[in-house]
């Protein structure tokens, strides 16, 4: 998304002066932002094949794999921070749909899992939405709210499975397994992009996708301006609901199973992964590209610290500093222009 | 946060009689006669569905079992009265414990020392960035308690062959009990809450604390220095945690990594039934008290009812939504 | 975000893995282990992984060892055991999270010729070996001693692991099997502790002060706890089933006098030393392995003479309460007691 906005750009001390300065400033607002993120997965890519030069397709192949259901989660939580929300219950949906899946599936063929994938879908969907009138309805802060249904969500996910356990057929499985176009592009990438793409391009061009940021970046005028900031926020919710649920079925079809438990991980990485891809959380701001490519950075993380046979639990601090760090620099810049 | 879309009337609605709108008004006002009121039906609730089970030993017991989450919900107060929030408080908790345990050969006084010093530190990392870089609180804690989680397993790893033990006094002071009946770890969080209470409502600092909340701007166009006052709420926050961290380990005898954990949702959940809203400038700690300890009057509930452990969870969760949508209800 | 920032951050990145890549290891010539475990502040576990960095420095013909060790399920595995392939290791010593889940991943790391070892709980991957202890007799020769001690009769309770994880369902069946000659012994909870410490703790307390009637404990494990929360809760001291780890094993040394009877089943954490011995042999073709060993526990009780007398010739009060005591596995591992105590790989 490309905005003449001034605060798009960077922070003036780093850039020349007077009318060379405007032009660049332009150009960097113009730019930037769109090449920001992808540069900085080039550049982790090539930091891992430089540390590890024998890393191939079976190497991309898995971190496409890793990457494929946090980066679901970090679309989720994208959906509804830009309505100027939060959402703590993403990684507990992942759970629900990911036992959903794999307890359904074990004994189907493959035309029934895809039904049943639709199904969860519609599932995740709906659970979303409840999130999203609870939030409305009730008027408790949406972090109260989410923290809570997350717990609420993670109970169901036991409750469909105890344990992990499970299956799919192996035609699904197959779906993002594998490489048919180019050796370097994993299937499990071909999937993703069609799958945010077919949810997000019709929502950006559309009325709604404008609804959700007018509601995010001010909710109080959206409100006075006649937008039905509460059936746009349930939107938002419905849409992460949606992801999650996406995430939920990316994460059978990598790893073959349900775990009741896995949600953990995808919420606050999900989380990390917004804030380090460029999304605002006061609302309003951000795209979608970012939080997705973020995604692949942080599951680069430990598989760059094995490679260097530094301990994986490096990878926990790492990742909590690479937040503190963003949002301190971030906040550090803005604090700086304020101030003249 | 952003603004709230302004709402309609305060006033209750007219299809109830006038001594219920009366009492509805008081409750509302006196919410803390609400909640020891919830707090009854609960504790009634256990007698019904296993006579027997109220008896004093077990409420000294679920007194005692209150208390690390009590203090938890200390620090949360404080900070949510500024209309923030702090997620890296269990981190905090397991960290301080942590310390503590593997620092005794050192002594118990250094190891207590090391244990809240470490509340000092994230604390300050906290505050640097919510008061000084303006940061929200909900990304910045999350990050600190992410790093300092990390931290502790790296930490945990190079310790292990060490001796992790947990040194007498903090033993008792988490599960032990004078003359059998009066739980230890309440000597130190009565005296905690009282020093919270006064403190919040008497001085300087505290109405501070309530005017950030309420409207930071205003404080700040007044000469306030109002990141001093953030930097040192954030730290208070931390160090009580770490002392919740310090009584939970005396009560389980054992530090694990993830000691903590299952506190954070219900140190936030304790102080929103509390009474405090997320937003900021009402509130106390009065009302988190009581939350804690209705909460852990539910967990106790909940075992009783011999359901399956994820309906357990379901149920808490759900139990959790209602009372603060009362709330919310209640006070408009 | 400024993108100033961004790309401030993208060199921040850079520069944090390039000093961090200063410090990695290359060598040739000699075997790269790969380990992969999910359950860590469990000090089992930890003493399992130094067991293992032991046995490579005592073989002599590891370069290094790369440790993926995270508390994890089933798909964080799958994941960390792709990595360790991705890193060019030539054996993998895996705790396995789950039975079956692994079973693709294991295939793809032997058609490399890595060989996989799973220690401690099996697999159900043909290319794989296991060596374990024998889980199911853990549970069988525990419940066997605690049913015993009791007279057949009375209330006991069953404090379990993780459920889902090979070990955690072997040692379930163990003490069923056992149960089924005593039918007067009735199970009166079986919490999951999730060899969580705190956990444990909080369990033992609720149920101790739940009026229930308990007359003996059996634990998949964490044992120390369980008696200093019978210990707080003021209740006469009722026996209880541990493993041999330190502090447990002092207590039954100690407390025997007030009165506390028990025994420690032999669960050691070595295993995963020997496995490495066993897949280097392979990997050297020294010597041929059947695909599953199963270690025999022992039983420690503190009520015989001869069990009194192992306890006390194992008990070293300067170590973790949760070390485990049985430091080697013979035939297999070949490291000394202080090499393991070092816990420093090659």
């Amino acid at each position: 998304m490309v905005r003449n906005d001034p605060s798009e750009k960077g922070a003036t001390g780093f850039l020349p002066s007077g009318g060379a300065r405007v032009a660049s400033m332009r150009w960097a607002g113009r730019y930037l932002p769109v090449i920001g993120m992808p540069l900085l997965l080039a550049v982790a890519l090539l930091f891992t094949t430089w540390i590890h030069p024998s890393f191939g397709a079976f190497d991309i192949q898995s971190l496409a794999l890793g990457a494929l259901p946090l980066a679901f989660a970090a679309a989720a939580q994208t959906c509804v921070v830009i309505s100027g929300g939060i959402d703590l219950s993403v990684g507990s949906l992942i759970a629900v749909a990911n036992v959903l899946a794999a307890s359904t599936m074990q004994h189907a063929d493959f035309r029934q899992a895809l039904l049943l994938a639709a199904g969860i879908l519609i599932a995740g969907a709906i659970s979303g939405a409840i999130n999203g009138a609870i939030v409305v309805l009730s008027r408790i802060p949406d972090v109260v709210v989410t923290l809570t249904t997350g717990f609420i969500w993670g109970g169901v996910a036991l409750l469909i499975m105890e344990k992990p356990g499970g299956g799919a057929p192996q035609q699904f499985l197959d779906l993002a397994a594998g490489t048919t176009l180019a050796p370097w592009l994993p299937n499990a990438v071909i999937l993703l992009i069609a799958a945010v793409a077919v949810v997000w391009i019709p929502l950006k061009l559309g009325r709604a996708g404008l609804l959700v940021y007018a509601v995010g970046s001010d909710r109080v005028a959206a409100f006075r301006s006649g937008v039905g900031v509460e059936t746009t926020r349930i939107l938002a919710y419905t849409l992460s609901g949606l992801f999650s649920a996406m995430g939920g079925l990316a994460l059978t079809m990598t790893t073959a199973i349900g775990a009741p438990l896995a949600g953990v991980y995808y919420t606050l990485s999900g989380l990390a992964a917004l804030v380090i891809g460029g999304v605002s959380l006061t609302g309003g701001r951000g795209g979608i590209s970012g939080p997705v490519l973020a995604a692949f950075v942080l599951t680069l993380i430990p598989t760059d610290l094995i490679f260097l046979n530094i301990d994986p639990n490096y990878g926990q601090v790492i990742q909590g500093t690479l937040i503190v760090l963003v949002v301190m620099l971030g906040g550090f810049v803005t604090v700086l222009r304020n101030r003249k | 946060m952003s603004a709230r879309i302004p709402s309609t009337g305060r006033r209750p609605p007219s299809v109830l009689g006038k001594r219920s709108r009366d009492l509805l008004v008081f409750l509302r006002d006196h919410t803390i006669v609400a909640l020891v009121l919830l707090l009854c039906i609960f504790v009634f609730g256990i007698e019904l569905i296993r006579p027997g089970t109220v008896t004093p030993t077990w409420l000294s017991n679920s007194l005692q079992f209150a208390a690390p989450l009590g203090i938890l919900a200390a620090g949360q107060t404080l900070v949510m009265l500024t209309g923030g929030i702090d997620l890296s408080v269990a981190s905090v908790a397991t960290g301080a414990a942590y310390l503590l345990t593997t620092n005794v050969s050192l002594g118990g006084f250094a190891a207590v020392l090391i244990a809240l010093a470490f509340g000092v530190i994230v604390g300050a990392l906290n505050g640097i960035g919510v008061a000084l870089l303006q940061v929200q609180p909900l990304v910045m804690t999350l990050g600190t308690g992410l790093m300092s989680g990390g931290v502790m397993i790296v930490y945990s790893q190079k310790m292990l062959a060490s001796q992790a033990r947990v040194p007498g006094f903090i033993q008792a002071l988490g599960s032990g009990k004078l003359w059998g009946v009066a739980p230890l770890d309440l000597f130190l969080w009565v005296p905690l809450a009282a020093l919270l209470i006064f403190g919040l409502s008497r001085t300087g600092f505290g109405r501070l604390l309530y005017a950030i909340g309420d409207n930071r701007l205003a404080c700040h166009l007044t000469g306030i220095r109002v990141w001093r006052i953030l930097l040192v709420n954030y730290i208070l926050c931390s160090v009580v945690a770490a002392v919740g961290g310090l009584v939970l380990v005396g009560s389980t005898n054992a530090a694990d990594l993830g000691l903590a954990d299952v506190y954070l949702l219900p140190s936030v959940a304790a102080v929103i039934i509390g009474g405090t809203s997320i937003f900021g400038g009402r509130g106390g700690y009065g009302g988190s008290i009581v939350g804690a300890v209705i909460l852990t009057v539910l967990t106790s509930l909940l075992t009783l009812l011999d359901v399956p452990e994820p309906i357990k969870q379901i149920l808490y969760g759900a139990i959790i939504l209602v009372l603060a949508a009362a709330y919310a209800r209640l006070t408009g | 975000m400024r993108t100033s920032s961004k790309l401030l951050y993208a060199s921040l990145f850079t520069i944090l893995l390039s000093v961090a890549g200063a410090y990695s290891a290359r060598a040739a010539d000699k075997y790269v282990v790969g380990v992969s475990n999910t359950l860590i502040g469990n000090g089992w576990r930890e003493e399992m992984i130094c067991s293992i960095k032991a046995q490579a420095l005592a073989s002599g013909v590891v370069s290094k060892v790369i440790v993926a060790n995270r508390n994890a399920g089933p798909a964080e595995q799958i994941s960390d055991l792709r990595n360790l392939i991705s890193a060019g290791v030539n054996v993998i010593v895996l705790n396995p999270s789950d039975r079956e889940a692994l079973n693709p991943v294991i295939k793809q790391a032997a058609a490399r010729g890595i060989v996989v070892v799973a220690v401690d709980q099996a697999v159900s991957a043909p290319e794989a070996y296991v060596l374990s202890n024998d889980q199911v007799d853990y549970g069988k020769a525990g419940a066997e001693w605690l049913f015993k001690h009791l007279n057949g009769k009375g209330n006991v309770v069953e404090m379990r692991g993780i459920d889902g994880v090979p070990a955690d369902a072997d040692r379930h069946k163990g003490f069923t099997e056992a149960l089924a000659n005593y039918p007067n012994i009735k199970v009166v909870a079986m919490p999951f502790t999730g060899w969580a410490l705190n956990k444990s703790a909080q369990q033992a307390k609720d149920l101790l002060a739940s009026g229930k009637q308990i007359d003996g404990i059996w634990t998949s494990g964490l044992d120390a706890v369980v008696v200093d929360a019978i210990q707080t809760s003021g209740k006469p001291l009722m026996p209880v089933i541990g493993a041999d780890n330190n502090g447990f094993v002092g207590q039954l040394i100690t407390l025997k006098d007030k009165g506390f009877a028990g025994a420690a089943v032999t669960n050691p954490p070595s295993v995963g030393g020997a496995g490495l011995a066993v897949a280097l042999d392979v990997l050297q073709k020294k010597g041929d392995h059947p695909k599953v060993i199963k270690i025999t526990p022992e039983v420690w009780d503190n009520t015989s003479d001869v069990g009194l007398a192992t306890l006390k010739r194992n008990y070293d009060p300067k170590l973790d309460p949760y070390y485990s005591m049985d430091y080697t596995v013979a035939p297999y591992t070949t490291y000394t007691k202080d090499q393991l105590l070092a816990c420093k790989g090659p």
